[in-house]
């Protein structure tokens, strides 16, 4: 299989379940979350997000490849684009045809893209616009690498995408006039906290250590074509900062017009849906009978059960303190988030003046939504209607972010409380 | 043989598709070799669900076949890239192969 020749760096884990690809943080998001992530940063197109998208994608490419390129003693162009084209499929994201790339540019094709192709299935209606921004940042990092040029060296012209009736993705690389510019560089795994994690609590029938065991013989890789079918939904092992960038950018340029507020609360929206379909995905999954129901008693142990997924996502280490129908409270270290606000803004010191963890807090609302109000219990269908019922913001529960790790505390803490 | 074909709750636009066999269903080994038969290009793995162990065939590019997932069921992932005509020829492969078994 095409796969096993593939030729990539080795993946690290550091910090509190956190998980590196020659240096660059890796999340699990479904092509839900890569939908609605994408669709709320767009919403106002004078906000000029599509810049930002790209370029945050090249960004984290161009840390991959620059390093992974050192990691493997690679030489010259094509060794480099050929990383890129293994990276790019093993992740998730598709298949990247780099063969007519030179410095000078090129036609760059994704017969196969993630973005091109799969959002459509998390969205009712057609796309307006292309969706494939990602897969243009990612191309011109490995070109620019390859050739060694600067970031920012080329732009994109000739889109043509999938997302809006292209037989194949397709668009050509062109070099910058007056020559590249590099606004914000990824920071790595960024700032890690110092906290050490809860002890997991004992009065759950789950066993967490056996969960992740037997989620590690699972396959998580790209399949042949760059794809990971999985849990009902379409995975991709992404960059944990290009959410985070896209998110904090949209959030300061939202901030700017007098609707933070609003900015934010559209982020946690993209968690919940994030946490409806992903952890309802796999809480309905053929894998979670095979290796988890049959641990739970209770509707606790579910969610126990869920956070032990959780920690194999690359999100950080989640605890459960307590929970009921109620309400929750759940920490989380080392979110990625928050440790990704460190990387990109905390230097000489500085803290958030706000929480920052909006995927955590809109996945801690689905996850309670799903078990207390959705009944994922009885194998419910994961339809519109019963998102709307049991997991929508002002229907289901709602999270305050009561410590943060971004403001300066050891953890980030989600108090998750039912709306009555 | 009573066969269904049905489409995955969550089949992504067709992409994923579960096969439920008649009961009694053949055991999961005898799925596994009827399917390396009737594909012979098939590449043949499997993966580890805790105990439990869930056979894949693949024939890249165009499907993936994944029988254990749950008992009498073949699961079919058709590749983004297998276009709607070799997926028809796929499935008459496939029940053509399951109406030996009668």
């Amino acid at each position: 299989m095409d796969e096993l020749t593939r030729r990539l760096p080795a993946i690290d884990g550091v910090g509190q379940q956190r998980a590196t690809l020659a240096g660059e943080p890796l999340v699990f998001h479904c092509n839900h979350y890569n939908y609605w992530i994408q669709h709320t940063v767009r919403l106002d197109a004078s906000l000029g997000m599509d810049p930002v998208i790209r370029d945050a994608a090249e960004s984290c490419a161009r840390g991959l490849l620059e390093r992974g390129r050192s990691e493997l003693g690679l030489r010259g162009p094509d060794a480099v684009l050929s990383l890129a084209r293994d990276c790019f499929a093993e992740l998730g994201f598709g298949m990247l045809d780099l063969s007519k790339a030179s410095a000078e540019g090129g036609v760059v094709r994704t017969p196969v893209s993630h973005y091109g192709q799969t959002l459509a299935s998390a969205c009712s209606g057609h796309f307006e616009r292309d969706q494939n921004l990602f897969d243009q940042g990612f191309a011109a990092a490995a070109v620019a690498v390859a050739f060694e040029l600067e970031a920012g060296a080329f732009e994109v012209r000739n889109n043509r995408c999938m997302s809006r009736g292209a037989d194949a993705g397709e668009f050509e690389l062109v070099r910058r006039a007056g020559g590249g510019a590099s606004p914000w560089p990824s920071p790595g795994i960024g700032v890690l906290g110092e906290g050490v994690p809860a002890a997991r609590r004992e009065d759950t029938h789950t066993d967490e250590g056996e969960i992740l065991a037997a989620l590690s013989g699972l396959d998580f890789s790209g399949n042949e074509e760059g794809l990971i079918p999985r849990f009902g939904v379409i995975l991709t092992r992404h960059f944990a900062n290009f959410y985070d960038r896209i998110s904090f950018e949209f959030v300061e340029r939202m901030r700017g017009s007098g609707m933070l507020d609003e900015a934010e609360e559209l982020l946690v929206e993209a968690g919940r849906r994030c946490a409806y379909n992903t952890f309802g995905g796999i809480m309905l999954s053929g894998e979670w009978d095979a290796v988890i129901r049959s641990q739970c008693q209770t509707r606790e142990d579910w969610a126990h059960g869920m956070v032990a997924v959780i920690n194999a996502l690359g999100w950080g280490c989640w605890r459960i303190i307590e929970i009921d129908e109620r309400r929750a409270v759940i920490r989380v270290w080392d979110d990625y988030e928050s440790t990704g606000w460190l990387g990109m803004y905390g230097g000489e010191g500085r803290r958030a003046d706000r929480p920052v963890s909006y995927l955590a807090a809109g996945g801690a609302e689905g996850l309670m939504g799903l078990i207390y109000r959705g009944g994922i219990i009885d194998g419910p269908a994961l339809d519109e209607g019963l998102y709307q019922r049991s997991c929508q913001g002002g229907v289901g529960y709602v999270c305050r972010q009561t410590r943060s790790l971004a403001q300066g505390d050891p953890y980030t803490e989600l108090l998750v409380e039912a709306i009555e | 043989m009573s066969l269904e074909l049905v489409p995955h709750p969550r089949c992504q636009r067709g992409l994923r598709w579960t096969l439920i066999l008649p009961e009694p269903a053949p055991a999961q080994a005898a799925i596994t070799a009827g399917l390396e038969r009737w594909f012979p290009e098939a590449v043949v793995g499997f993966e580890r669900w805790g105990t439990r162990r869930v056979d894949r065939l693949i024939v890249q590019f165009r499907v993936e076949f994944r029988v254990g997932e749950r008992p009498g069921d073949i699961g079919l992932l058709f590749r983004s890239c297998c276009a709607e005509p070799d997926r028809e020829l796929i499935r008459a492969r496939l029940f053509a192969g399951l109406a030996e078994w009668g």
